[in-house]
């Protein structure tokens, strides 16, 4: 098939204005699988480099950050406040490409694209982000066939991308009768934004004490120690008195099954079950174990392991060469599944690309990661990692967390930063305002 | 206090040498990192384009300083980094 940037450049080639074309498709063309924080951050570094043409494929053509969208479940920001357009990229001279990619050959650095066309690339960037993983609780799929009302997603929202399912919990949270439950199931590790459900239970608790002040948040975790966890207790404890409990894996064993009873569960009290423990609330919070998505998985890039795994100095994949994974679906670790570090990892990225396309050396790795999370909208704390490649491991060299028992003007003040740096990375990221 | 001098000296000295171009490669991708959160307009502090030695001595203050955010990023980088950091915040407008 003949793609429309072949046919674009056919005419000029017979009026013999040779140089301009020959020029253009002498550059190296990049391709980049997904357009969230690691792909677009991505595009935008590698455009300004010469001798490449950058083109990103993402059927979604209106981004919704998850940053920041537990301030939406809250009514704080407004999902438009949260949502951010191409066109940045595209003034910045991205060529944008509103399909889904269907198909990857890794070692051809092909991709099949939701129309059914095909096109190869010098090198390939995959930042498709995560997919929630129901195979592994049970009972999820058996209430989507006894009930045939749709996915166990919408009746347990994980909310885990930001859009519809976060406006459904938001009303899912605002239509809980008074002195409810919130459940908030937290997955194992490791999984997109290690903070997300612990910031999550801080704000919907903080919602709690203006519009339902009997409400309870309930955190029954998949591990027994989590991020930041003395910044959070300390906190919520403040904050919050006993409002948010937390239960830990060793206390509760793991997640056996959902308690789906549907419309037709007289109680309408929904749940799920541990080994030791059944707890039922009113609105439940399903995150599920994550991987990455299966377009990467089908193509072989994470060798059956479920995250694709790279060579940390260029998060080149394992797998093929002159492929790369950055973001979540990236296997990374120490790094964290963050905004920052997809951010992050693109960026050096774009630095390998530009050097291999100009003969240049590769740039040293040095790898940097924050998470800021609010406790309450007016307190913040946050956990840093810089991080350097040896050996062909990813190590941490540097980093910490904000300290314990600090004054509430440091809080107050992270809180600041929590917002700056909202502000900062989307700006960095996708090339401007929401 | 002359051996004092002398390190005041050698490291202007250092300062006003020429980066490599491995360094600058380097530089500029710590750089890019920091643009992740400076390129607000609000809430945290835009990165400094003054003399090389002044963002020098603020980047060794903060490093050095009371645990923030830049601390525990800085305390990773070496002095040569910070140097090369600091000449290449300089020169950028
Ligand atoms: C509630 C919540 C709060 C969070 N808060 C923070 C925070 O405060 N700070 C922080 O650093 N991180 C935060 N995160 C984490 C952050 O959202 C992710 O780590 C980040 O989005 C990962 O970037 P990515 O580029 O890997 O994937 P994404 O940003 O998810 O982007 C993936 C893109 O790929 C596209 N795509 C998927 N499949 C295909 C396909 N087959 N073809 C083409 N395109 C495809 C998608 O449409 C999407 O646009 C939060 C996450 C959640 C859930």
């Amino acid at each position: 098939m003949i793609r429309r940037r072949q046919l674009l450049q056919a005419p000029l080639l017979l009026t013999g204005m040779s140089a301009m074309p020959l020029l253009a498709s002498s550059k190296a063309r990049v391709g980049i699988v997904g357009g969230g924080f690691g792909g677009a951050t991505l595009a935008r570094y590698l455009v300004r480099q010469a001798g490449v043409s950058v083109t990103l494929i993402d059927p979604v053509s209106a981004f919704i950050t998850c940053p920041f969208s537990n301030l939406v479940l809250t009514g704080a920001k407004t999902l438009s406040e949260i949502t951010f357009s191409r066109r940045g990229l595209i003034r910045d001279g991205v060529e944008f490409i509103p399909l889904g990619v269907t198909g990857i050959d890794a070692a051809r650095r092909e991709l099949t694209l939701s129309d059914g066309s095909k096109d190869r690339f010098d090198f390939l960037v995959c930042a498709p982000g995560v997919e929630m993983n129901y195979e592994s609780v049970a009972g999820a799929d058996s209430a989507i066939a006894s009930h045939g009302s749709g996915h166990i997603s919408q009746r347990m929202p994980h909310a885990w991308k930001a859009g519809d399912q976060t406006q459904l919990l938001a009303a899912q949270l605002g239509a809980m009768r008074p002195g409810g439950t919130f459940l908030i199931t937290a997955p194992p590790n490791p999984f997109r934004c290690p903070p997300g459900p612990y910031e999550r239970a801080g704000l919907v608790a903080e919602w709690m004490t203006h519009h339902n002040p009997a409400g309870k948040v309930l955190i029954v975790d998949q591990k027994d120690s989590f991020t930041k966890m003395p910044l959070f207790l300390e906190g919520w404890r403040k904050r919050y008195g006993d409002r948010v409990e937390w239960i830990g894996l060793s206390q509760t064993g793991e997640l056996r099954e959902v308690i789906d009873g549907g419309k037709a569960d007289k109680s309408g009290k929904r749940g799920i079950r541990t080994d030791f423990d059944e707890f039922r609330a009113d609105v439940v919070n399903l995150i599920p174990p994550q991987r990455a998505p299966s377009v990467l998985r089908d193509a072989g890039l994470d060798e059956g392991r479920g995250w694709c795994p790279v060579h940390p100095d260029s998060f080149e994949s394992r797998v093929a060469s002159n492929v790369f994974i950055i973001g979540d679906a990236a296997s990374a670790a120490p790094m964290p599944k963050s905004a920052f570090s997809a951010n992050n990892q693109a960026k050096l990225v774009a630095a390998v690309i530009a050097a291999r396309v100009n003969g240049q050396s590769a740039p040293t790795a040095w790898l940097v990661n924050t998470c800021y999370s609010l406790v309450a909208s007016d307190y913040g704390i946050s956990v840093s990692g810089t991080y350097r490649a040896r050996d062909d491991m990813l190590i941490q060299t540097g980093g910490g967390q904000s300290p314990t028992g600090a004054d509430e003007q440091v809080h107050q003040l992270e809180a600041t930063y929590t917002h700056g740096w909202y502000e900062s990375i989307t700006r960095d990221s996708f090339g401007g305002a929401a | 206090m002359r051996g004092f001098c002398l390190l005041c000296l050698l490291c202007l000295l250092w300062l006003a040498r020429p980066l490599s171009a491995a360094e600058t490669a380097d530089s500029a991708l710590i750089l890019n990192s920091c643009a992740t959160c400076h390129s607000a307009t609000a809430g945290i502090p835009a990165l400094p384009h003054h003399q090389a030695d002044a963002i020098l001595t603020q980047l060794h203050a903060l490093r050095d300083g009371e645990n923030t955010v830049m601390h525990r990023l800085l305390a990773d980088l070496s002095a040569e980094e910070l140097q090369a950091i600091a000449r290449q915040l300089a020169a950028t407008p």
